[in-house]
């Protein structure tokens, strides 16, 4: 299925492994103990990234170049909108298997496997200054 | 679940329709079946899961495919549901008012046409977002800085043209736009103001041209389908101070207020300023259960430990200075002792902000015109991620602020949120924009919202204060207030619908204005 939107929320943390099993980058929330925890459980240190609730230099400083090289895994233990906004910039660029599930009050667990649209390809998506 | 469609068509007749889209765009730029679910409402109000539901989505590459789309509309009738960029979340995104209309996806036309250093402007598609036109000034060096709203995601001609509003001098962004090309329902492309003009120069430089300035009807409207616009950029200033002064108590908005006007009238203020509540700024970067895990509004107790651990007020003012030191200077000490005589106010400027990451910090980069994100970080404040704007417009007046915000705030309270509010700081006015930070995925407290919702406007209608813009959930409701002279405004949109658009084919619904063929019954 491509797009997960409006997504269900599931209530089995562990139903969210398989869609990305080898991610390329996780994120976690560090103003949480339970997000550090858990990101330092799927025991993948040197690909963790320690976020803040705001998407936007994660975006801006590689996420956003990243996802045109094809296929990319992300996971994270995060705010929902951290989730939600990273969901909404990926899908412009590219088709996503997504899983998400709620923690607790403030954090939610999600996959994100996010693969570069076909029609990407001719750049005709992409603003004027990427084909520069 | 099958698509909805549109009243008045049947599925083989939108089938064949689509099939005509699909000719024009190519197929992988017309979307059904799975593919419509990114044109949802992602923070739908509703618990009625046939609203505001598309039955596809047809995204051309250029105004001649939009020309060609809207030609086929009007022979199959149709209703096309226009979006920029769809990005507009608060007030539903890229879903139609009517379920079963096709939107129409202007985001593949994202061509930046022109960016114009040394009048300062830029023109462009639809499609290009505010992050995609500062990146390439960035890029090309070029010394002209954006006006943006909170979300940099957005698009700059969607923005201007729903009437929305950035922070730093050019924040009124429908006032900054100079020039417009459109294609009617009919399929005629138009340029407003000097574009009318074969080898004319100044489209991006004066408005109105020769003859009635009709940009404004292309606004908030369904009358046309902008495909290009000019927008006014502001030239870097020779020097830049934010500053923010907070306030103690939440009664001071009719001191702070009756500060404020007086400053904007002789331009001391410069920008479009934001006096922001304690709760918005604390949402953007903790959550509530942080400090008050329980339901129901936070009490003071808990209000005092948040400014005490963020260094913020009640009420936090959070403006800017442009322009060399010897003007700054001046103008900063004209502020400053505006504000001087209220008492447990305190001055900041970001070099006395400690604490990461921080609310001027952070509002520094938005008033220089800086895409971001980051005010979404209070969709967590309760962790269920659904919001929506009030956004009534009161006068700049001490009696007005105080008034509104014990209107809209008793009343968000009382149905057992948080207020989280700004006034943001118009030429004239205040745009007071309430947002409500809800569990989306409880109907119940969907349910609480919507009838917390229609009181607030009945209420706000009833004391002569109006909505500037509105989900599409409520744009009947509001349009319904807006009735003066037996509504003889919204006769002559129909009028104008009407003439242009007899088919009703293009945004039905949209601001309130429906197509002959759907009126009956539609009266709020």
């Amino acid at each position: 299925m491509s797009v997960a939107l409006p997504y269900a929320l599931r209530p089995c943390v562990a139903a969210i492994a398989p869609a990305a099993a080898v991610p390329d980058y996780i994120f976690f929330d560090d103003r949480f103990a339970r997000a550090q925890r858990l990101a330092a459980s799927w025991s993948v240190a040197e690909k963790m990234v320690a976020v803040q609730g705001d998407v936007t230099p994660v975006w801006t400083d590689a996420v956003d170049h990243l996802t045109r090289a094809g296929r990319l895994g992300l996971r994270g233990v995060t705010t929902d909108s951290f989730r939600f906004c990273l969901k909404i910039l990926l899908e412009e660029h590219s088709d996503l298997d997504l899983e998400v599930s709620r923690l607790d009050q403030n954090l939610f667990v999600w996959a994100i496997s996010a693969t570069l649209k076909p029609n990407t390809g001719t750049l005709q998506w992409l603003s004027p200054y990427h084909r520069a | 679940m099958a698509e909805p469609l549109p009243p008045g068509l049947t599925a083989e007749r939108m089938a064949e329709a689509l099939e005509r889209f699909r000719k024009i765009v190519g197929r992988d730029w017309v979307f059904a079946g799975d593919k419509v679910a990114s044109y949802h409402d992602p923070y739908t109000i509703s618990n009625d899961a046939s609203r505001h539901k598309a039955h596809a989505a047809v995204a051309p590459g250029s105004a001649d495919e939009v020309q060609a789309i809207v030609k086929v509309a009007n022979e199959y009738r149709v209703p096309l549901w226009t979006v920029s960029r769809g990005k507009n979340f608060a007030y539903g995104g890229a879903a139609p008012v009517l379920s079963g209309s096709v939107v129409l996806d202007l985001s593949r036309m994202n061509r930046i046409l022109e960016v114009n250093e040394k009048f300062g402007y830029a023109l462009v598609e639809p499609g290009v977002s505010y992050f995609d036109l500062y990146k390439y000034i960035q890029d090309r060096g070029l010394k002209l800085w954006l006006d943006v709203p909170d979300p940099g995601w957005g698009s700059v001609v969607g923005n201007a043209l729903d009437h929305g509003v950035g922070y730093t001098p050019y924040g009124d962004h429908f006032g900054m736009q100079c020039g417009m090309e459109v294609v009617l329902a009919n399929g005629e492309m138009v340029r407003t103001g000097m574009g009318s003009m074969p080898g004319n120069n100044t489209w991006q430089l004066f408005k109105y041209g020769f003859g009635p300035y009709v940009d404004g009807i292309f606004s908030q409207s369904n009358f046309g389908i902008v495909t290009k616009m000019g927008i006014w950029l502001m030239s870097e200033p020779a020097g830049y101070r934010p500053y923010l002064i907070t306030f103690q108590r939440e009664e001071d908005i009719e001191q702070v207020v009756e500060a404020i006007r007086p400053l904007r009238l002789n331009n001391i203020l410069q920008n479009a300023a934001t006096i922001r509540s304690l709760v918005l700024d604390a949402a953007l970067f903790t959550t509530k259960s942080q400090y008050y895990p329980q339901a129901g509004p936070i009490p003071d107790s808990v209000a005092k430990q948040i400014m005490a651990d963020q260094e913020i007020g009640m009420w936090n003012f959070c403006g800017a200075l442009y322009g060399p030191p010897a003007i700054t200077d001046v103008l900063w000490t004209a502020t400053r002792d505006a504000f001087a005589s209220i008492p447990g106010v305190k001055f900041y400027f970001p070099e006395d902000r400690k604490r990461r990451p921080d609310i001027l910090i952070h509002r520094a980069d938005t008033m220089k015109g800086i895409p971001k994100l980051t005010e979404f970080g209070f969709l967590n404040w309760n962790g269920g991620g659904g919001h929506v704007g009030f956004s009534p417009v009161s006068p700049i007046t001490g009696q007005d602020a105080i008034k509104q915000w014990r209107m809209v705030s008793g009343r968000v309270r009382e149905h057992g949120f948080d207020y989280m509010g700004l006034m943001a700081v118009g030429f004239r006015e205040l745009h007071h924009v309430t947002v409500i930070v809800y569990d989306q995925s409880d109907p119940k407290e969907r349910q609480k919202l919507d009838e917390l919702f229609r009181l607030m406007v009945r209420e706000a209608a009833a004391e002569g204060y109006g909505e500037y813009r509105t989900h599409i959930n409520y744009m009947d409701t509001i349009a319904g207030t807006y009735g003066w002279n037996n509504g003889s405004l919204m006769k002559m949109h129909e009028t104008i619908k009407d003439a242009l658009d007899p088919n009703g084919i293009l945004s039905p619904g949209k601001s309130g204005i429906w197509p002959r063929h759907l009126r009956a019954g539609r009266k709020s």
